[in-house]
């Protein structure tokens, strides 16, 4: 039993924790950064006043119970996981147990949330939200265990597609600037969403920034600039795309400007919510070539990110620190009046430097010798 | 033609594989070696999958290096274990590849036909099974008009039938365009109908003949 049991821990839940990590500091950030303990109480006051309340937390811990669901999932898949099928040979007891374990781990901080407002709901004497609390988390992670085990149940399930996909297929072919758009929204789909998010809000935010006053271009330009550092991780994954997991486009005969216009295509593919907002809410004082400035300075930015990648093998971290630093570098130049367009003249024309020298010579990730 | 000089291969600084003169005319050259002997890393080079150093260049001068895009569209490749975007069809890869390489939709339609993808062409990649994704792998390779044909362990998952259209079409390749097959394998060739014009093997960091 204790065998099962660290297996299940090293795979399920410390991997799961570890991958998460930096969403769990978001939420602790959120929650003890914005918020200080009266507010985290009368927050919980009001979700017990009624129980019908009690569905506002009860549906973010759906979304977290689909977040496990998805992690579970994919977890099993992998082939160096695919061991943990032999949980099947243990009895129904056993096997739920250690279904059991992993799933109420991994959904805790939801439970101790959950105990949080039933102690708030019991000082103030509301039981049915106490109840109702109780079933709140009791229904997602008996249906988290049931879906688990059966997971383990059936494995290799077969993936179908659909008739109406079929149909789909039959009379779209994809363009190849979309590979990386569609790749990103399967499997980055919170990063994609995220980012999407906070570009649009900002973007939001800016333009409402000064109603009255005359409008400074310069403003959007440093916001554009932020967006773009934020949405750097973005350019990080596409790379990883073509040069990692579509590999085979490094063997085909496209040149170098066929293979910028179709990553700028891309790009402008990746940006259309930023760039809705953008010319929704342009402020009326200013020009429209400065509108066309900001979103080629946009586009432009992106692809210097995703050019420096070619330059020599680095992780995500690695990288993250360049585009902090540049990005800080056209936040002061376009502080110190250097025109928008001039920094996208530069940025292009050093990304298309980047790719058509170093393409060729850029091999992804691997150092070590592998057959 | 294909000739390869002073060809050397490092992982972060360290020599993995150094070729100093090598020739390939038409015909089959099947590439022995232990695993980890450097056969993939061999082929992705050749392929211009992997950056590495030398000269690398057909007889009419095109040449690896010198010529990136050009020699691309004369250098097919497949890999052992294929694996490609679980959202992509076959449609959609044998489209974007063949466009690429110039190859007419006839004849993306005539290997579609000939490896069976046309069942399930139209299915996402992440339905196949390890045996549909290597057609689909090797109906990619022979697509346009190829003069080095790069088959890393074409024939693993492979049923009877797909390997006897797979030696055909080498077999017409060869006759037809020319082309150099470069071919790694663990499973004996000797009954394969096919004529080896060299075995060799990689063996203390350098191809050479057995």
């Amino acid at each position: 039993m204790n065998t099962p049991v660290t297996i299940a821990s090293k795979v399920f839940i410390r991997t799961f924790y570890l991958e998460n990590a930096s969403f769990f500091l978001l939420v602790l950030g959120v929650a003890g950064g914005f918020m200080r303990d009266v507010e985290h109480i009368a927050l919980a006051e009001f979700f017990v006043r009624k129980p019908y309340l009690v569905l506002i937390p009860f549906a973010f811990w759906i979304l977290y119970g689909f977040k496990i669901l998805s992690f579970n999932t994919a977890c099993l898949e992998k082939p160096q996981n695919q061991f943990f099928y032999q949980l099947v040979f243990f009895s129904r007891g056993i096997r739920f147990m250690i279904s059991g374990l992993i799933i109420l781990t991994q959904f805790m901080p939801a439970i101790l949330y959950g105990f949080f407002l039933m102690a708030t709901a019991v000082k103030h004497t509301v039981y049915d939200s106490f109840f109702v609390v109780i079933g709140s988390l009791i229904v997602p992670v008996l249906a988290l265990v049931i879906q688990f085990m059966r997971l383990i149940h059936n494995p290799d399930q077969g993936k179908k597609t659909s008739l109406l996909i079929r149909k789909m297929n039959r009379t779209i072919i994809r363009p190849y600037p979309l590979f990386a758009i569609e790749w990103l929204s399967r499997k980055k789909t919170l990063m994609l969403l995220g980012t999407k998010a906070f570009g649009v809000l900002m973007l939001l935010a800016v333009a409402k920034l000064y109603t009255t006053g005359e409008y400074d271009f310069r403003l959007m330009g440093m916001a554009l600039t932020v967006i773009s550092g934020a949405s750097a991780q973005l350019m990080f994954e596409i790379h990883r795309f073509d040069n990692h997991h579509f590999a085979l486009v490094r063997q085909l005969p496209i040149t170098c400007w066929k293979r910028i216009s179709s990553l700028l295509v891309s790009i402008l593919f990746l940006i259309l919510p930023e760039a809705g907002i953008f010319i929704t809410y342009y402020p009326a004082d200013l020009s429209s070539p400065e509108m066309i400035q900001g979103i080629v300075f946009f586009v432009t930015i992106l692809f210097f990110w995703y050019a420096l990648l070619y330059r020599k093998n680095m992780d995500q971290e690695a990288f993250m620190k360049i585009v902090f630093w540049e990005s800080m570098l056209i936040f002061v130049l376009i502080l110190f009046r250097v025109p928008v367009w001039g920094i996208a003249c530069v940025a292009f024309l050093a990304a298309v430097f980047r790719m058509s020298t170093y393409y060729y010579r850029f091999e992804y990730g691997t150092t070590t010798y592998r057959d | 033609m294909l000739y390869l000089q002073n060809f050397a291969k490092s992982y972060s600084g360290h020599r993995v594989l150094e070729i100093p003169r090598l020739e390939f005319s038409p015909g089959v050259y099947w590439i022995k070696g232990e695993n980890g002997s450097g056969k993939s890393t061999l082929f992705k080079s050749l392929a211009g999958m992997h950056p590495c150093q030398g000269s690398i260049r057909f007889a009419d001068g095109i040449s690896l290096h010198e010529h990136p895009v050009a020699f691309r569209r004369h250098v097919n490749y497949a890999e052992a274990e294929p694996v490609y975007p679980g959202f992509l069809t076959a449609r959609d890869l044998l489209h974007f590849v063949g466009k690429a390489k110039k190859s007419p939709p006839q004849q993306r339609e005539a290997l579609t036909n000939r490896f069976g993808i046309n069942t399930y062409a139209e299915n996402s990649c992440e339905t196949y099974s390890s045996g549909m994704l290597k057609k689909v792998s090797l109906a990619l390779a022979f697509l346009g008009t190829p003069r080095l044909i790069i088959l890393d362990e074409p024939l693993i998952t492979l049923d009877e039938s797909a390997r006897k259209i797979l030696f055909e079409l080498i077999k017409r390749y060869i006759t037809e365009y020319n082309a150099i097959i470069l071919l790694s394998s663990h499973q004996l060739l000797e009954d394969s109908s096919l004529t080896i014009n060299q075995t060799l093997i990689i063996q203390h960091k350098t191809l050479q003949p057995v």
